[in-house]
């Protein structure tokens, strides 16, 4: 059931189209992510949603009401900002009861409210802590808890994991997973971070100036990919056009083909199996830890394969010969 | 974990500690000395220099007037001031580049021309006060632009102003509330060092004085310019007074701020 619902966004400024005719319909409890490079408008999108912008036309509706027209504030929306925005001169239970205290709660409410949110986030010990004695990740989880303590209908993210480095961001995608399941509020989180968006998203949306190219699940968008733009973004997949495909199993071949490294299995075809066949030349190997990477020639054709490492397995130095299939299931045409 | 520090490095930040205290402490010395030829130290102490100063009330009165026109001028440059450059940071970009050009230009005119100028200004209706205080006080104010132009930015830089005030409309909290609330004390401490570099610079301008209210409004420096011949000793009396007084208001200052920053 829709709950969130954007039909024919759209946004102009000057000559240049930021948003071009967005239609999307998000589920209530589901955490959708918009994904795309830099200038693609999917910032420009949540933005619209929060109303921080306003867009030239469209309509968006938000449990059954239509809200392009509110003031941000009346829009029952809560938003975590890339660089946390928080208030430098307030403790932690301050900045969360900021908010709380425009509506003219008792105080007493306010407290158990602040309470509830910070065990949620796990900052029980840091309430009375400034933004400036925490690290990166406990201050996005301060703003996190600041979002959530007003109870929003919906929950937006702008890139909230890309300020912190890589061990921490990976420990807080995981950390924003369980909360957004534990509250259920239905999120739209934006990133330029194709493996956050693959793990956080229950789905996606792939985003390519001003338009939506995409809106699957991750597996989906991961493995069938609508369109040349969404398979090059996402993953490192070989993209080979017909006529190189062609070149590569000796046959002709009408349609691109989209195979990811991990899908070549190595060794003969069986009889009459359907397998296409490919003997190889090993131009590169790296072993990276748990896989290794070749990157291989057949008729001319360069392209990756991936294999799982093992301790006690060699595994082939450049320049020998290998015969790899490539299974037309575990592949994509376009 | 230390951090091993190359020794001429040391002695290098020793020589400008010293360089930098030498003459306050000689004019303190001087101050206190009884005579101070021939030798590397005087010939003897006494405090009958400051007795001479201190209960001189033309050297009071000129302390008072000093004081009273750098606080005036510093108020009314945090009230105006202070307001424009928020406002033009947060709401009007566009004016706010023409203000970071425009903030050198009491420096960058030169004084003969500004005085010449404000003469003008003040010897005609609507504000016509020449010769009077209030001249000194209404000319202090854009002398202390630039100085806070630059710590007001600064402070409001280090904020990050936008993401602030759309976090707080998602919030529900007005702008207002917001200024009140979270940007106005977090640019206190650059506002407090803005004025305090301001009453320093101001308890020691001479130029302005000089020129726009004669001998008519007798400042601190005026005064100091009027004894230079009686003795040095008197001169000397006079800057260690007028630092200690600098040393004063800034301790006060950093307190305030400190203060601040440690209760809300």
């Amino acid at each position: 059931m829709t709950y969130l619902d954007l039909s024919a966004i759209g946004m102009r400024y000057g000559d240049n189209v930021i948003l071009d005719g967005i239609d999307l319909s998000v589920a209530q409890g589901e955490m959708h992510v918009l994904l795309g490079p830099s200038g693609c408008g999917k910032t420009t999108l949540l933005r619209s949603i929060a109303g921080l912008v306003q867009p030239d036309r469209g309509a968006i509706h938000l449990a059954g009401r239509a809200i392009e027209k509110l003031h941000p504030k009346d829009r029952g929306i809560g938003m975590v900002f890339q660089h946390y925005a928080l208030f430098p001169n307030m403790t932690v239970r301050q900045n969360l009861a900021f908010g709380l205290e425009q509506r003219r709660l008792a105080r007493k409410v306010i407290d158990d409210k602040i309470d509830a949110v910070l065990e949620i986030v796990s900052l029980q010990d840091k309430a009375d802590a400034r933004p400036r004695q925490l690290s990166g990740g406990q201050k996005q989880r301060v703003a996190l808890a600041r979002a959530l303590v007003l109870e929003p209908s919906l929950l937006l993210l702008d890139e909230p994991l890309s300020a912190l480095d890589a061990q921490i961001r990976k420990r807080l995608r995981d950390e924003l997973k369980r909360i957004q399941r534990r509250t259920g509020l239905t999120s739209i989180l934006v990133t330029h971070d194709q493996d956050e968006a693959l793990s956080l998203g229950d789905r996606i949306s792939v985003m390519n100036k001003g338009q939506i190219a995409q809106t699957a699940s991750g597996p989906e968008i991961f493995y069938r990919p609508a369109d040349l733009f969404v398979a090059k973004f996402i993953g490192n997949a070989n993209i080979l056009t017909a006529a190189e495909f062609s070149r590569l199993i000796g046959r002709d071949f009408d349609q691109t083909a989209v195979i990811h490294p991990h899908m070549f299995k190595f060794g003969k075809a069986s009889e009459n199996s359907n397998l296409f066949e490919v003997t190889a030349t090993v131009v590169e190997t790296v072993a990276a830890g748990h896989v290794v990477r070749y990157v291989m020639q057949a008729n001319g054709i360069v392209f990756n394969v991936e294999a799982q490492s093992a301790m006690n397995e060699g595994h082939l130095a450049a320049g020998e010969a290998t015969i790899v299939t490539i299974d037309p299931l575990n592949s994509h045409f376009m | 974990m230390t951090t091993t520090r190359h020794p001429a490095l040391t002695a290098t930040l020793w020589l400008a500690a010293i360089l930098m205290l030498l003459p306050v402490l000689a004019t303190f010395l001087n101050s206190i000395a009884t005579g101070w030829t021939g030798g590397i130290l005087p010939s003897g102490l006494s405090l009958d220099a400051y007795q001479t100063i201190l209960s001189d009330s033309r050297f009071q009165s000129a302390l008072l007037r000093s004081i009273v026109v750098a606080g005036l001028a510093l108020f009314l440059a945090c009230l105006l001031i202070v307001p424009a450059v928020i406002a033009a940071h947060l709401y009007w970009p566009a004016l706010d580049t023409w203000m970071a050009r425009l903030v050198i230009l009491p420096y960058a005119v030169p004084t003969i021309i500004l005085m010449v100028g404000y003469l003008r200004v003040f010897s005609a209706p609507p504000l016509q006060f020449s010769g009077q205080p209030i001249v000194l006080v209404l000319t202090y104010v854009p002398l202390c632009f630039p100085m806070f132009y630059i710590n007001v930015k600064n402070s409001l830089q280090a904020l990050d102003t936008t993401e602030l005030l759309e976090a707080s409309r998602l919030l529900g909290i007005g702008d207002a509330r917001l200024l009140r609330r979270v940007i106005l004390p977090s640019i206190f401490p650059g506002i407090a060092l803005a004025v305090v570099l301001n009453f320093a610079g101001l308890m020691s301008e001479f130029v302005y004085a000089r020129m726009l209210v004669g001998g008519q409004f007798e400042t601190l420096q005026m005064y100091m310019f009027a004894q230079r011949d009686l003795s040095g000793r008197l001169s000397s009396v006079i800057v260690t007074v007028y630092f200690l007084i600098t040393l004063l208001i800034t301790f006060a200052a950093f307190r305030l701020v400190w203060r601040t920053e440690t209760k809300s």
